[in-house]
């Protein structure tokens, strides 16, 4: 089943998305991390950690900035077994539709095209 | 150059980099928000202790991934994604041609994953001229390289944080132009064409 991994400048708007989602999808299995060293950013690390732990194909979400260019490159590097998607959606109305549409049985591929053209 | 040779460059870059760590962070303060010194400090400092013998391939990528995890913002992340990119291409023995290829390895990572183009005030106005620097000098000298950081004096940042300086940031070298130079010196140094 797709899980869904976020990655944000700030532990709370990782922490906050997660909550928001989990409670619409509960069985959506997400991967959330935030800030650096308890302050503001992201770094390739903490995304290769949650890359680590992920169990099936993936689509990812990222918020400001640097996020992108860390989250690219941790993809790039990855040599797991799962797909990696990285959808330009925002945070939390992008991972929001993702679960739900993973939680009534969307293949990932369905939910990359709902993303694509999904409106807030 | 070999593996043996590369190392004590990534090693010396730590010395260089606690030397001109208060240049750095001059130019960074300037157009910036003046961490630049210190990031590239830390992130030397870490290669320094961490990054230990192996074939060139090895030590690239160590340095990559060190440097990745040590310095934030923009400027680690493209360095250490770029050694790591520059590793997969290094041969045993780094000569002219091979040297060339990586910096134009360097030259398309930092393009690419930073989107970013010539002309904009950045570190990627010394990484993509130093190939055809290499070309047409057959080697790459400090001074040829720091000419290369002082073009961008007169560019308007467009990218990054010295962006929202905009004519401001007129008259100051691109702190990431000039570590540039000190990172493409050492991994070029003795090497000709």
């Amino acid at each position: 089943m797709t899980e869904i991994l976020i990655i944000s400048h700030s532990s709370e708007i990782a922490e906050g998305t997660r909550s928001l989602v989990s409670q619409m999808a509960g069985d959506t299995v997400i991967h959330a991390s935030g800030g650096v060293d308890g302050g503001i950013g992201t770094n390739v690390d903490q995304i290769n950690d949650m890359l680590e732990k992920i169990g099936d194909d993936t689509v990812c979400f990222y918020d400001i900035g640097s996020s992108r260019m860390n989250l690219e490159m941790a993809v790039e590097m990855y040599d797991g077994p799962h797909q990696l998607h990285i959808s330009e959606s925002p945070i939390v109305e992008g991972s929001f539709l993702a679960a739900v549409e993973n939680s009534v049985g969307s293949s990932t591929e369905d939910i990359l095209e709902k993303l694509k053209t999904m409106k807030k | 150059m070999n593996a043996e040779k590369l190392l004590e460059q990534m090693h010396g870059l730590k010395s260089i980099f606690d030397e001109k760590e208060s240049e750095l962070t001059g130019l960074d303060r300037e157009i910036g928000d003046g961490d630049h010194g210190v990031n590239m400090k830390r992130g030397f400092s870490a290669v320094n202790d961490k990054v230990s013998a192996g074939s060139t391939q090895d030590i690239l990528k160590q340095t990559g991934m060190t440097l990745m995890s040590s310095i934030g913002g923009a400027s680690g992340p493209l360095y250490g994604f770029s050694f790591v990119k520059m590793s997969e291409v290094a041969k045993e023995e780094i000569d002219g041609e091979n040297l060339m290829e990586m910096l134009e390895v360097f030259d398309r990572t930092v393009a690419e994953k930073g989107k970013v183009e010539g002309g904009e005030k950045t570190m990627y106005d010394v990484i993509s001229k130093s190939a055809d620097l290499f070309r047409e000098k057959g080697s790459l000298s400090l001074e040829d390289l720091q000419q290369l950081a002082e073009e961008t004096k007169d560019m308007i940042a467009t990218k990054g944080r010295a962006a929202y300086f905009k004519e401001k940031s007129k008259g100051t070298i691109d702190p990431g132009a000039q570590s540039a130079v000190y990172i493409i010196h050492a991994l070029g140094e003795g090497v000709e064409k």
